[in-house]
């Protein structure tokens, strides 16, 4: 009895043991479970969710741009993407090859844009956009994990006007702008003209969709989305109608033309040819297309108005003719004798007449575009002079355009020369800058600018390319107002209506529509001359004024530029009385 | 003291039994409600209520077998386990199962039945020798052999089951403290030997994705972290039945089975979960008192190895559904879908009846 009684208390105790063992064990569980589902349970929440929540980015459709007449020129159209969910890529290397083969494109590319968005791994990464449908359907024949095809607006150029150099083109982003986080892989970014200048007014902001999956990364159901928010609309105060006009007569030279209203700044028209389509940036590029293009010694890119650097030329006489009359250096009733050569110590130089012009005043040597006389006025003027009203005139400094790219140019004088040729100014140098050549250089815009100062009695605007964004106006805005004696604008005027209209230089732009304005012919060190016109029409009350700038043309201005200008305004004007034929008829 | 003896059932027992095969049943419903699962086989709950209703039947026909019938065919029993699991060696190599019609039978629950009444005979037949190493190595012997037969199927999880049940089988039997802390050391030297000679890669994966399952989340670490997420992300209240999306989307794989902890945790939530561990709780400490309570040693021995093999199959299957050990194919007992894991578990728990009854008899 006694030793039953000791070896029950030694049962006892076993079991005890035994008792605490199993509360512990239970009570770990526990503590676990408090600690994964009561502290911990939010985070983990979250990581369920994100673990059956697919986002879809919602690409935001870019604003659309139209003209000035509410033409749409650019706008958007649906298109194939295809894109990978790197948490739903169950065999990645496979997947990889698989889609690189069916999308021509390299596995290191695909590999590089997944680590790219790597901290993201929910969400879809778009790994070629504008995918053919017949690559669709193959792709979703072979039902490879984690991919997926959406639909997204893609950039559409609608042709209205082939207006590449205004509208510019958008590209997807790259790596590195992802990483900064601004963007997604596969935004539409505006890389050149309005799209890029513009871009964050037209980009508008992404949205997302959210897909609830399975462990297999099969769409089961929306789970919820947040809509994208659509860029701003854009109207440009391009004219389409003259735009295609001003391209149909550039095509097949090199060079720019730009129209414009001088009262206010605002653009009808800019082409500069050669230019590029800007479809091909918005879906798929051919790589050997794009360095074809991007080395090109035609230079399609190069936007001619506003980044091309030329000599003006004889366009630049009035400048000189305007420093002269303003120092009282030269009336009206000054004359000049024109032998066709000009001797100066021991150098000479020929007028592009090399019979001569015989006796010229101002409004002659300007209608006849008379280098001798130019030569002496700007010995007159001086270089000091000669800089400081080209600098009143707009060279050397941007216009201002809305459109990236623009250049200064370089308006010289002796200290300039001094710094970049580390050499004296010679008078020969005056003589070269008083017909606009020399060292000066400036863009074609700028060029014109200097006649709208003229136009303008001194005032000039901004010049600009978008009319409104959104519903609001952009306004025309002054950027400078120099004083001018206005009888020496009527002097200067005077020479550019006698240029068109008195058999001067410029006689090929007679028109209907009185035309005024100035030939350049323009000596080229590199090759064939180039030629210039600028003119402006009506001339009593001018509202548009136009400039036709080839490169290398071989041809004089008054030959081959100013039956452009000519056709320029006669169209402008003709459109323009269509318009308001069409506004009267609707008012009936 | 009348002839025939008043049986009366440990209701906390069948209560909580029928309690957690409820919730196996609905568990299952909801796991396996996801378009795989109805394509692969369309109703695995109603298989599951078959089972549990075979179960129900097996333990109650168990129940009124006197427990010292086991004891007497004990070691019959258990060379017909280790024949069957050579026979799988030799006939489906490396597989686990046996496929009787269309059910499938796994030699390895049949050990988890056989084994405590084995070692509790083999303890009863060497009374006082167990307690002494010539007892000790007889014994390891014993346990050793299905023991590697069943590690080399490769089922590591049902192999380190045998574990606590051979040590709680010793100390209950009477073999002292020292001898086990033996063994335990001696254990703890074979096991890198282990590691570097037999486990397998996969077995070798699990290990180190457990000890870091972050290295490879969507590879080897992926059970552990869905399963984690899932029974995290079920908070406090749960998601709801069916409402799981860890569960319900197949985020966790093997999730009417081995995993079956994570669906539960997810759509019932903490508090729910801990009303699920006191039913276990409380059957298997009454299982416990049965064991102490027992009117002879062979009764002590098999409730307290029901006891362990109840304690340390749960504590292995949700210790590795909360990622507190490493995914070892353990099923959770009574709530994982399985016909051969269920059935034994019930004719254990038919024999801790059996054991009940006897101390009510002697105590009329």
């Amino acid at each position: 009895m006694v030793f039953k009684r000791q070896q029950d208390t030694e049962d006892r105790k076993k079991f005890k043991t035994i008792l605490i063992v199993i509360i512990s064990l239970f009570v770990i569980i526990v503590l676990r479970l408090f600690w994964l589902q009561v502290i911990r349970g939010g985070y983990y929440s979250g990581l369920a969710l994100s673990n059956s929540t697919r986002v879809i980015p919602d690409r935001a459709c870019r604003g659309l741009i139209s003209d000035r007449n509410g033409e749409i020129l650019v706008n958007n159209v649906p298109s194939f993407t295809v894109s990978l969910v790197p948490a739903d890529l169950k065999k990645k290397d496979y997947v990889v090859s698989e889609l690189a083969n069916l999308l021509e494109l390299n596995e290191d590319d695909i590999l590089s844009k997944l680590d790219g968005q790597q901290n993201r791994v929910f969400e879809a990464v778009k790994i070629k956009g504008d995918v053919p449908s017949q690559v669709v359907a193959q792709l979703e024949e072979s039902n490879l994990p984690g991919v997926r095809v959406d639909t997204e607006p893609k950039r559409n150029y609608t042709g209205k006007a082939s207006s590449c150099h205004v509208l510019g083109y958008v590209g997807e982003s790259n790596l590195e702008e992802v990483s900064n986080n601004q963007f997604c892989i596969g935004d539409s970014i505006g890389r050149a003209g309005v799209e890029k200048r513009y871009d964050e007014i037209l980009r508008g902001v992404n949205g997302s969709r959210e897909i609830e999956v399975d462990s297999a990364g099969r769409q089961l159901k929306p789970a919820g989305s947040k809509p994208f928010v659509k860029g701003t609309d854009l109207s440009l105060t391009i004219d389409s109608k003259l735009q295609n006009v001003c391209e149909g007569l550039i095509r097949g030279r090199k060079g720019c033309i730009i129209a414009m209203n001088p009262k206010n700044g605002e653009i009808y028209a800019l082409v500069s040819y050669p230019g590029f389509n800007p479809n091909i940036f918005s879906g798929k590029l051919d790589k050997r297309e794009w360095s074809g293009l991007i080395n090109s010694p035609e230079m399609p890119f190069l936007n001619r108005a506003v980044s091309g650097l030329y000599s003006p030329g004889s366009t630049f006489k009035i400048v000189t003719a305007t420093a002269a009359l303003e120092e009282r250096l030269l009336t009206e009733k000054d004359y000049f004798d024109c032998r066709g050569i000009f001797w100066y110590s021991d150098w000479n130089y020929n007028c592009w007449k090399l019979d001569g012009h015989g006796s010229q005043n101002i409004v002659d040597a300007i209608g006849h575009s008379c280098d001798i006389f130019f030569y002496q006025t700007g010995l007159l003027v001086k270089v000091e002079k000669l800089a400081a009203y080209s600098r009143f005139f707009g060279f050397g400094t941007e216009s201002g355009l809305d459109l990236d790219g623009e250049r200064k140019g370089i308006v010289p004088d002796a200290a300039w020369k001094e710094k970049f040729h580390n050499s004296h100014w010679f008078p020969g140098n005056t003589i070269q800058l008083a017909i606009g050549q020399s060292y000066l250089l400036a863009t074609p815009l700028q060029m014109l600018d200097s006649y709208n100062i003229l136009i303008n009695d001194g005032m000039l605007y901004r010049p600009h390319i978008v009319r409104s964004i959104g519903e609001q106006l952009v306004q025309p805005s002054a950027v400078k107002s120099i004083s001018i004696r206005s009888e020496d604008l009527v002097i200067v005027k005077k020479g550019l209506w006698r240029s068109v209209n008195l058999g001067g230089t410029g006689r090929n732009a007679k028109s209907i529509y009185e035309i005024a304005g100035k030939t350049a012919t323009i000596e080229n060190p590199h090759g064939p001359s180039h030629a210039s016109f600028i003119g402006f029409a009506p001339f009593n009350n001018p509202e548009i004024s136009a400039i036709a700038f080839f490169e290398g043309s071989g041809g004089g201005g008054g030959t081959d530029a100013a039956p452009v200008v000519k056709s320029v305004i006669e169209a402008y004007f003709k459109i323009k009385k269509e318009k308001n034929a069409k506004n009267a008829s609707k008012d009936f | 003291m009348p002839k025939t003896p008043a049986k009366t059932f440990n209701v906390v027992i069948l209560s909580c039994v029928c309690i957690l095969l409820a919730f196996s049943v609905l568990m299952i419903y909801s796991a396996t409600n996801s378009v795989e699962y109805r394509a692969l086989y369309k109703a695995f709950y109603l298989r599951q209520i078959m089972w549990a209703s075979l179960g129900l039947v097996v333990m109650f026909a168990i129940s009124y077998i006197n427990y010292s019938t086991w004891i007497e065919i004990a070691d019959k029993l258990y060379w017909i386990t280790v024949i069957l699991l050579v026979l799988l060696l030799f006939f489906r190599g490396s597989m686990r199962w046996f496929h009787i019609g269309p059910f499938t039978f796994q030699p390895s629950e049949l050990a988890k039945f056989t084994m405590p009444l084995a070692l509790s005979r083999f303890i009863l037949d060497n009374k006082g020798k167990a307690e002494v190493l010539e007892g000790m190595i007889k014994i390891g012997a014993m346990i050793v052999i299905p023991l590697i037969l069943i590690i080399v199927q490769p089922d590591l999880g049902t192999g380190l089951v045998f574990v606590p049940l051979f040590f709680c089988l010793l100390y209950v039997g009477g073999v002292s403290i020292r001898y086990l802390g033996y063994l335990i050391t001696l254990m703890a030297i074979f096991a890198p030997v282990y590691y570097f000679t037999l486990m397998k890669s996969y077995q070798k994966n699990r290990l180190l994705s457990f000890l870091n399952p972050e290295s490879d989340p969507l590879g080897k670490g992926y059970s552990i972290i869905q399963s984690k997420i899932a029974v995290g992300s079920g908070g406090i209240f749960g998601k709801g039945f069916m409402k799981g999306t860890q569960s319900q989307l197949n985020f966790v794989p093997e999730n009417h089975t081995d995993f079956i902890f994570a669906v539960v945790g997810e759509e019932m939530g903490f508090l729910l979960v801990f009303i699920l561990l006191l039913a276990y709780l409380m059957l298997i400490l009454e299982g416990l008192k049965i064991a102490m309570h027992a009117k002879d040693k062979a009764g002590m021995l098999l409730a307290s190895g029901v006891v362990s093999l109840l304690t340390a199959q749960l504590f292995m299957n949700i210790g590795m559904a909360i990622g507190i050990l490493p995914v070892v194919g353990v099923p959770l007992p009574l709530l994982s879908y399985g016909g051969s894991s269920l059935l034994f578990t019930m004719a254990l728990i038919g024999i801790l009846l059996n054991v009940h009854f006897s101390i009510k008899r002697s105590s009329l």
